[in-house]
């Protein structure tokens, strides 16, 4: 659409470089932005970002949009406002009073008649990035076997205190107490912690009461009651089977529950389940800059 | 009609009161009276040295074993959980594991939402009910706790009851602790007022004298605590009823002692109907003597057997004497005094009020010992009756003596299933 109205605009000869809404100031310059431009004139907070990534604490700059394109965002400052930056993270006030964030480029900076700086800026940069949604949550990493953060979390935690991004808990974890891996889970022996665990079957003889295992039944000539001798046991006669506790067919040991057992994905550590520790797994918001809904708001 | 009485006496020679009261003072009188007498002089006078001494009384419990508590029931879904609740928390080593024994109610459902929200419960369950004692040796295969405790799925546990339960257990020679206990409905009628008095007479102070004297012959299946090696060594319960009674006798038969936990507290509803106390009563007494002290565990009393120790010697001549013989020596006496008595209603009101005498003494020998003096007191209120309620359970006991005799009786009663009294021997 912009492309059609610049087209236009040259037809109707304003000529190389001309603004298709009209030049926003008598200055002698060289129109080089070829794109079409809204005005959008809202307040705005403006912070440098450093090379690392964290914003500069000392850097806090109040100014005005004045307009904007696909592209990029100019803006306006006092000149004892302005602090010389590449990259800055630019907050516009919604009328609702909402704050909303984007990264930006320094390209240029003018100085307008008017002691004020105007400073022309590229969506993008560092700060830009930091603003990615798929950097702002947690994500899993296979080779890590845990959960890692996609920007350090002290970076993303000076923005959290500088106001741009808000922090959330977006999950809790149990993860290996040596290298703070995901373990996988299951129930197993308490003793050993292995899975093959199994049920031991029981007989109840019916003539004593007895109930035991199968096994102290089992004899070469039949079935043999341990504690009366009666012989020859006949199924729903004389006795019936019974569950009994868990026991584990490595090491034997009996058990009337069984244990929560981990097993960490990363270093093979096998340790019960309640010796996990807890993580807190965090993710970050931020309200991203929508000029579009902004300019629409603004009328 | 008092000063007949009076006249009565005074003119009578000692040799013809003999005649009636012998039996009262050289037997009741040394078993219900004299035995208790010389058990609270003889604490009360300990307690008078200990403190002459300075001697501090231990008030700390100092034994603490792994506890596991078995309820094994059939249809208890109503009762369970105010048993469960009464029990879990109360004793820092405790596991809990309840038996659903072929119930057709929720009484399973009940527990195992207990379960889910209390840590250290396992409930297991059959479909078809098996009876308590392959219940309760079932529950055994799952734990491996130092001491069993059996307790009624529609019983409660009081305050410290397990750990009062376990103290006695610091006696390595101690195999099974039982304990006391107290009915929950006593005033609700004459009938439950009466079983009230009995069960503090006979069980509260009647048992710390059995117990001193080494002779206590019954843990209660109602609240009764078990080491688990001794359970191992005679492989668990045998099929009752009552199974309480034979399994107390086979530790006996072991060589292990019987303790008795008074304060041990196990709170239980008792029947509240005169039909439903005779139905009760008539089958504690056809499974009881006749069954084990008489053909089970004869053995046991036989001096050239191996088992042979004087202590339960003298437990079964005592059991003999006074549950069998007696029962019919009553009933000879009784027939006698109708046909061959003239002064009838003197010598009834002499004996009612040597009977008396005892009952008061059973009284004050309850008062000394108990920790609810208001209560108890109160229940003792009832003692002028309790010679006509004994009188009243004379023939309870003496029709299920001879049936038990005759005909095997408890091997037919509905208690246990049909399928383990076909296939059990009948002693």
């Amino acid at each position: 659409m912009s492309d059609i109205l610049w087209r236009s605009a040259k037809k109707d000869g304003c000529g190389p470089g001309a603004h298709p809404h009209g030049q926003a100031s008598g200055a002698p310059r060289t129109e080089r932005r070829r794109v079409r431009r809204d005005t959008i004139r809202r307040p705005l907070v403006c912070m440098p970002v450093l090379p690392d990534g964290r914003p500069d604490p000392d850097g806090h700059m109040i100014g005005r949009t004045i307009d904007w394109s696909g592209g990029g965002i100019r803006l306006e400052f006092a000149e004892d406002e302005w602090r010389p930056a590449h990259d800055l993270m630019v907050g516009v006030q919604d009328p609702e009073g909402t704050m909303h964030f984007a990264g930006v480029s320094v390209r240029h900076k003018d100085v307008s008649p008017a002691t004020r700086i105007h400073v022309g800026c590229q969506f993008g940069g560092v700060g830009q990035e930091l603003l990615q949604a798929d950097l702002l949550s947690p994500a899993f990493d296979s080779e890590s076997m845990s959960f890692l953060p996609r920007f350090s979390e002290e970076v993303l935690d000076a923005w959290c205190a500088a106001g741009v991004l808000k922090g959330y808990l977006a999950d809790r974890v149990q993860v290996c107490p040596r290298c703070h891996g995901l373990p996988s889970f299951r129930p197993g022996c308490r003793q050993c912690g292995a899975a093959d665990v199994g049920n031991d079957q029981l007989i109840h003889h019916y003539a004593c009461a007895h109930v035991g295992v199968v096994g102290d039944f089992e004899t070469p000539a039949g079935l043999v009651c341990p504690k009366c001798r009666t012989r020859h046991l006949v199924i729903n006669s004389d006795f019936e089977y019974l569950t009994g506790p868990y026991r584990c067919r490595r090491c034997q040991w009996s058990d009337m529950e069984l244990e929560q057992v981990a097993q960490c994905l990363r270093c093979s550590l096998r340790f019960p389940a309640h010796q996990a520790h807890v993580q807190d797994i965090r993710g970050y918001h931020v309200e991203r800059l929508d000029l579009l809904a902004l300019g629409e708001a603004s009328r | 009609m008092w000063s007949d009485w009076i006249y009565w006496l005074s003119v009578k020679h000692p040799d013809e009161l003999m005649t009636f009261l012998w039996a009262l003072l050289f037997l009741d009188g040394p078993r219900y009276a004299l035995s208790k007498i010389l058990m609270c002089l003889w604490d009360c006078g300990r307690g008078v040295w200990t403190w002459f001494l300075g001697t501090p009384r231990q008030t700390s419990y100092t034994c603490c074993p792994s506890v596991c508590l078995i309820l094994a029931g059939h249809n208890e879904g109503e009762n369970i959980s105010a048993t469960l609740q009464s029990a879990w928390g109360s004793y820092p080593r405790l596991e809990i594991i309840v038996v659903d024994d072929g119930s057709t109610d929720a009484m399973g459902e009940v527990a195992r939402r207990f379960a889910r929200d209390h840590s250290g419960v396992l409930v297991i369950s059959r479909p078809e009910r098996g009876g308590k004692a392959s219940a309760t040796n079932w529950a055994l295969q799952h734990t491996q706790a130092e001491v069993i405790l059996v307790v009624d799925s529609d019983s409660h546990l009081g305050p410290h009851a397990i750990w009062e339960m376990v103290q006695p257990m610091r006696d390595p020679q101690v195999g099974a602790v039982a304990g006391s206990i107290v009915p929950r409905n006593p005033f609700t009628n004459l009938a439950t007022w009466l079983q009230a008095y009995e069960y503090l007479s006979t069980i509260f102070v009647g048992r710390m004298v059995s117990a001193r004297l080494g002779i206590l012959g019954i843990v209660s299946g109602a609240c009764g605590a078990f080491r688990r090696t001794v359970l191992d060594a005679i492989k668990g319960w045998d099929v009752g009823p009552p199974e309480d009674l034979d399994l107390t006798l086979a530790i006996r038969k072991a060589g292990h002692k019987i303790a008795f936990a008074p304060y041990a507290e196990c709170i239980t509803d008792v029947p509240d109907t005169w039909g439903a106390l005779v139905r009760q009563r008539r089958r504690w007494e056809e499974g009881g003597v006749i069954r084990n002290h008489c053909r089970k565990h004869l053995d046991m009393a036989c001096f050239w057997s191996r088992n042979f120790r004087l202590g339960d010697f003298i437990l079964f001549v005592e059991t003999w004497f006074f549950s069998v013989f007696c029962t019919y020596a009553i009933l000879a006496w009784v027939i006698w005094f109708c046909f061959f008595q003239s002064s009838w209603w003197q010598v009834l009101v002499t004996l009612y009020l040597c009977y008396l005498v005892f009952e008061v003494i059973q009284v004050l020998a309850t008062a000394y010992y108990s920790t609810n003096p208001r209560r108890d007191l109160l229940v003792c209120a009832v003692f002028p009756l309790v010679p006509f309620y004994q009188m009243f359970q004379l023939p309870i006991r003496l029709l299920a003596t001879t049936e038990e005799i005759l005909f095997r009786k408890s091997f037919r009663d509905n208690y246990v299933p049909r399928k383990v009294r076909e296939a059990t021997w009948h002693w």
